[in-house]
C-alpha cells in the first residue's frame, strides 16, 4: 500500500527532521506525509519527547562533593578546589589546633606557616589577615 | 543551552599547554560534571565513573603539551573519557562487544515503529519522577555500547553531529544512523511503558479534564 510504503521511507529522515537539519525538499515531503498520516505524527511527537525527557533527567546529575575532592586531590589541584555551593558554615579558627586535620579538605594537617598563621598546607584553608 | 560549544567558556590553550595549573583547574571544574555523567551512564557504576574521570584528566594533563587544538578542547576531553569508559566496559562486559555486529547493524534497515501511543500529554511529573526515572535510566543502559555512546554525546551532552563523530572517531553518517537507531529504540521502550500508564490512569485523567 502506498501510505505504508511512505511511512517506511520516512523513518530514515526522522532524526534530521527532529533536529531541524533536514534538507528543504525532503522536509516538505515529510510534512506532506505527516499531514495525512496520524501514526507518523505520533512517532515524531514521541520521538521528540523521548529525547527531551532523557535530557531533563540527566541535566542535574553531578559529581558528589566527595568525588570532586578526590579528583582535585588526585590531580594535585587542591588549592583550586572551589567551595561547594550553598551555605558552608564558617569554621571558627578558634577551635582548630596545629596537628589537626584540615576542616575544609580533610587531607592536609593544620600547621603554622612562616607568618605564624595556622593554615592547611594542602588547600590553603586557614587564618587570613591579622590575628589577635 | 550551553550545548556543543560548552557554553561561552573558553580556555587559554597557551596557558594549558604551558602547564598553568589555575587554568587547568578551571577546565576541570567546568567539565568534570559532564564527563562524570557520561562515564556513569556508560558504566552504570559511580565508582567506575569516578575512576574514568580521574584517568581522563590525568591523561589530558600528560597529553596537553602536544594538543594541537584541531578539535575543541572539550570534544577532545570527551574523546579521552569515552575511550577510557569503553576500555573499562570491555573489561567488565566483554560479551557486549562484537565489532562486526555493530558494523552489520549500521547496514540494517531501521525497524518500523511498533508502539503508536501518544503519551506526550502525560503530566510532566508522571514522565520524569520516581519510578519513571528509574525506567528511563534502565532504558538508556540497555542500549548497546555503540548506540549509547552516540546517544549520550549527541543528545545528553549536546555535542554536534560533527563533534560526536570526532569524539568517537566515526563518520558523520555512522553517527546519524546510530543516533536515530538509539532514539527509535528508546522511543519504543518509553511508548510501551507510558502507554501502559496511560491506560491505567485514563479514567482519573478524564475525570480531571472535565
Ligand atoms: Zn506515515
Ligand atoms: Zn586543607
Amino acid at each position: 500500500m502506498m501510505e505504508e510504503h511512505n511511512c517506511r521511507i520516512m523513518i530514515s529522515v526522522l532524526g534530521e527532521y527532529v533536529d531541524g537539519t533536514l534538507g528543504a525538499e525532503l522536509c516538505a515531503d515529510l510534512e506532506r506525509h505527516l499531514a495525512t498520516c496520524p501514526n507518523c505524527r505520533v512517532v515524531v511527537n514521541t520521538l521528540r519527547k523521548t529525547v527531551e525527557i532523557i535530557q531533563e533527567i540527566s541535566a542535574d546529575e553531578a559529581m558528589s562533593q566527595e568525588a570532586r575532592q578526590r579528583l582535585f586531590a588526585r590531580l594535585d589541584l587542591m588549592e583550586y578546589l572551589p567551595k561547594p555551593p550553598g551555605a558552608e558554615p564558617e569554621r571558627s579558627m578558634l577551635h582548630i589546633r596545629p596537628g589537626e586535620p584540615c576542616p575544609q579538605c580533610r587531607i592536609g594537617v593544620m600547621d603554622y606557616d612562616g607568618m605564624l598563621s595556622l593554615v592547611c598546607p594542602v588547600c590553603g584553608f586557614g587564618e587570613g589577615g591579622c590575628f589577635t | 543551552m550551553s550545548g556543543s560549544k560548552s557554553g561561552t567558556t573558553s580556555y587559554s590553550l597557551t596557558a594549558l599547554r604551558a602547564g598553568d595549573r589555575a587554568e587547568f583547574s578551571h577546565l576541570v571544574e567546568s567539565t568534570s560534571d559532564s564527563i562524570y555523567r557520561l562515564a556513569l551512564r556508560m558504566l552504570g557504576s559511580p565508582q567506575d565513573a569516578e575512576d574514568v574521570v580521574q584517568e581522563t584528566y590525568l591523561k589530558a594533563l600528560r597529553a596537553l603539551p602536544g594538543f594541537e587544538g584541531r578539535s575543541n578542547i572539550t570534544t577532545w576531553l570527551y574523546r579521552i573519557a569515552m575511550n577510557e569508559a569503553l576500555m573499562m566496559l570491555r573489561k567488565r562486559k566483554p560479551e557486549a562487544f562484537f565489532l562486526e555486529d555493530m558494523e552489520k547493524e549500521d547496514e540494517e534497515e531501521f525497524s518500523e515503529p511498533y508502539q503508536i501511543v501518544d503519551w506526550c500529554c502525560l503530566p510532566e511529573n508522571e514522565l520524569i519522577s520516581g519510578e519513571s526515572r528509574k525506567f528511563l535510566d534502565t532504558a538508556v543502559a540497555k542500549l548497546s555500547p555503540a548506540l549509547r555512546a552516540v546517544f549520550l554525546l549527541r543528545d545528553v551532552e549536546k555535542l554536534s553531529i560533527q563533534e560526536t563523530a570526532a569524539a568517537l572517531n566515526l563518520s558523520e553518517t555512522a553517527v546519524k544512523t546510530r543516533l536515530l537507531r538509539a532514539r527509535l529504540k528508546l522511543r519504543e521502550e518509553l511508548s510501551e511503558y507510558f502507554g501502559e500508564r496511560m491506560k491505567s490512569g485514563l479514567e482519573p485523567m478524564l475525570g480531571q479534564a472535565g
